[in-house]
This record gives C-alpha cells, sequence and structure tokens, in this order.
C-alpha cells in the first residue's frame, strides 16, 4: 500500500487503515474517502503520513448481502422494540446500509 | 418516587452549589447580552479578558466546521458574523468542556465516548435543525453536545453506583435512563436540570438537557424535539460511537413538529455523517 505525506493527499484518496491520535481515538477510519477537512484535522493532530489504497481516488467498496444481513443482525438487537412505526423503519433501513457500508470497508481495508 | 429517592435527588440539588459556576466570562457576556445597547465591540472586550476562550473562539469559527470564505482574525468580526446568541453558546460549548472534564477523570468513566457520543448527536442535530428549518441549526448543535451533561454529574456524585448502572443497562440491552429510573427513581436528565440551573442556562438548553427523552414535557418543544431526534439518529448509526448502547426510542410527536418528511431521513442521515467528521475537528479544538 502506498504511503503519502499528509501534505500531498487529494481529495477522494481512500485510507487504508484507521488514522488515530497519540492517545488512541480514531480520527478518520480506513476506507474513507479523504475530504479538506480530515486533511485539516489529521494535520492538527500532527499526523505526518498515512497508508491509502491502491486503485486511486473514490473505489467505494463493494456492499455484499451478507454485509447486510450482518449490520441487520447487530441493529435489530440494539433497535429492539424501538423499532416500531414508519420513521423508525426507515432510520433503521438507512443504519443498516450506512452499517453495511462500514463492514465492507472494513473488510477490504483490514 | 419513593421518599428516600426524593431525599436523594433534593441532597445532590444542593451539592450542586458546590459545584464551580461556569467562566465569569460567560456570566459577563449573557449579562451584557441583556442591555439592548450593547455593541459587538463591548462583548470582545470582555471575551478579550479570557485568552483562552478567545482563541478557541477564533480556532473553531477559521475550521472547516464553518467553512467562512474569509478568515475571521478579530473578536468584533467574530461576533458579528456569528451574532451574540451564536457568540454566548460557543462560550458556553468551550467553558463547559473546560469545566466539566476534571469530574469525569478516572477509569470507570469513558470520556472519550461520551464525548465522542456528544459530538455526534451535535453533528445530527445541526443537520435535523437544518431539514426542519424550525431551529436554528448552531443552537441545535449546542444543545445537543450539552445534552447529556447530567451523565458527568451523575459520575461525579455516585460513581460506583452509576458505573453498576451502565454496565447493568449494557447487559439488560435498555437505554440507560431507563436503568438509571429503576435503580434511583431519577436519571442523568434530571441531573443536568439540576446543572442548568446552577449554572443558570438559557431556558432553551436548558429545556432540551431535561426533557431529551421526553420532548413532549418541553416548553421549548421544537430545539428539544431537535435533540431527542438527534439522540435516537446518532445511536441508530453508532455515530461517534455508542455502538454496544440501545437505541432510544421515538417520539413520534416530536418527529412530526420538526415536518422533516419520511422521504428525506436517508439524505439527514447521510448528511450527519459528513457533519460529524467535520465536528471532530470541533471536538479536537476544544480538548487541545
Amino acid at each position: 500500500m502506498p504511503i503519502k505525506k499528509v501534505d500531498q493527499l487529494e481529495e477522494g484518496d481512500i485510507l487504508a487503515s484507521d488514522i488515530g491520535n497519540n492517545q488512541g481515538v480514531v480520527l478518520v477510519k480506513a476506507g474513507v474517502a479523504v475530504t479538506a477537512s480530515h486533511v485539516k484535522l489529521l494535520k492538527q493532530w500532527g499526523v505526518l503520513s498515512v497508508q491509502i489504497a491502491e486503485g486511486g481516488p473514490g473505489a467505494a467498496p463493494e456492499v455484499r448481502p451478507e454485509h447486510r444481513e450482518r449490520a441487520a443482525s447487530q441493529l435489530k438487537s440494539r433497535f429492539g422494540d424501538s423499532l416500531a412505526g414508519q420513521v423508525m423503519a426507515r432510520i433503521f433501513e438507512t443504519a443498516v446500509e450506512i452499517c453495511a457500508e462500514r463492514l465492507a470497508s472494513e473488510e477490504q481495508y483490514a | 418516587m419513593n421518599t428516600a429517592s426524593a431525599d436523594r435527588l433534593r441532597e445532590l440539588a444542593g451539592n450542586m452549589r458546590k459545584l464551580p459556576p461556569l467562566p465569569s466570562v460567560y456570566i459577563r457576556v449573557v449579562e451584557l447580552m441583556r442591555n439592548p445597547r450593547t455593541s459587538a465591540e463591548d462583548l470582545a472586550k470582555v471575551v478579550v479578558n479570557d485568552q483562552v476562550i478567545a482563541a478557541k473562539l477564533l480556532q473553531i469559527l477559521n475550521s472547516s466546521f464553518y467553512s467562512f470564505r474569509q478568515r475571521i482574525t478579530t473578536l468584533p468580526r467574530a461576533i458579528t458574523v456569528i451574532g451574540f446568541h451564536g457568540l454566548r453558546d460557543l462560550i458556553l460549548t468551550i467553558s463547559a468542556v473546560r469545566v466539566v472534564r476534571p469530574w469525569s477523570a478516572g477509569r470507570s468513566f469513558d470520556d472519550r465516548s461520551f464525548w465522542a457520543h456528544a459530538v455526534g448527536c451535535a453533528a445530527c442535530a445541526r443537520v435535523v435543525a437544518g431539514a426542519s428549518g424550525a431551529v436554528d441549526p448552531e443552537e441545535a448543535f449546542t444543545a445537543a453536545l450539552l445534552h447529556d451533561i447530567g451523565k458527568v454529574a451523575l459520575y461525579w456524585f455516585l460513581r460506583d453506583e452509576f458505573v453498576a448502572v451502565a454496565w447493568k443497562a449494557q447487559d439488560a440491552n435498555q437505554p440507560l435512563y431507563e436503568a438509571e429510573n429503576r435503580e434511583f427513581e431519577f436519571n442523568h436528565a434530571d441531573l443536568g436540570s439540576l446543572l442548568a440551573q446552577r449554572w443558570k442556562l438559557p431556558d432553551e438548553l436548558s429545556d432540551s438537557i431535561s426533557f431529551h427523552h421526553m420532548p413532549g414535557m418541553a416548553q421549548h418543544k421544537k430545539i428539544t424535539a431537535a435533540v431527542h431526534v438527534a439522540d435516537v439518529l446518532s445511536h441508530a448509526m453508532a455515530l461517534g460511537g455508542g455502538a454496544n448502547e440501545r437505541v432510544p426510542p421515538l417520539d413520534n410527536a416530536a418527529w412530526e413538529s420538526l415536518s422533516i418528511e419520511p422521504e428525506s431521513i436517508e439524505q439527514v442521515m447521510r448528511h450527519s455523517v459528513e457533519e460529524c467528521e467535520k465536528a471532530k475537528e470541533f471536538l479536537a479544538i476544544l480538548n487541545n
């Protein structure tokens, strides 16, 4: 995986690993497409270089049915009986999709 | 509530008086704002007396969180851009973080997760308020950032019991406030309410801290509804953390009061994820 200086990052570069600060807090997660605000945040925490994914900017990981199934199973238990009504059903569906995208990206950049 | 619990809450209310007040710069700004003849220069003269707050204020306004086209380099200019209420809310946020941080010292309180959830919820509240059009997004951001401040007070006063209840809630897959109600017959929102009184916070912020689980009880219903919905959304997405925490139930009347179309939910949630990334910069400035 190529390593880039934070100064040379381009918008859309995909991070290949979680970037943490010196207290162990994850600032930006693996698989995230870099934006100007990420670059500013990384500089602020004194991060000098990061590992980026091959394949160039914007290469989004593929979300497969098993990612959605895992996401739905995790979220069903956290929603419990709060999952009632049309609005919560939509919130649940979107949360599943967002969580599945995170799982796919974690898998791709693990 | 039984007598013992009522006595305990009364005792906690008494103990609140022993907690430090907010910095004098906040108190002075609030006083000056009551006078209609106060100018941006008058407020700037007060703010400049607290160099830490003044520096953080300018740093935050020049961060990507605000994305102003031009750099803001002076306090009078900052106040003109964000307005008196915006100034008050930013000073309150910076001050509150500074004051409560030492209370959560100790290994049994996950300070990082607490603030990560606060920022996730604040990012959602900013987006929800914008989508609704009925609430000022910056005010919603501040209210949401402070909505759970009672947890830190509860930890400060009832450390071991609070930690035990937090574990119980997680094991039983129960929202924390329900577990607190079962154990204490009051919850972190009640402690937040006492702290808001101690600090004489503006009514709309005090309401959203006190009633974010029961938005129907608030007098300032719209902002409390925005914080309530943001709390549900940020838990649903585990935005900023809280992946082991139960998603609280949604109050449908609060949702409806915001007039957000159900078709917009996906857009609101995805936009909140982006806002949360920007808000991390905001938190980094507060923490430094």
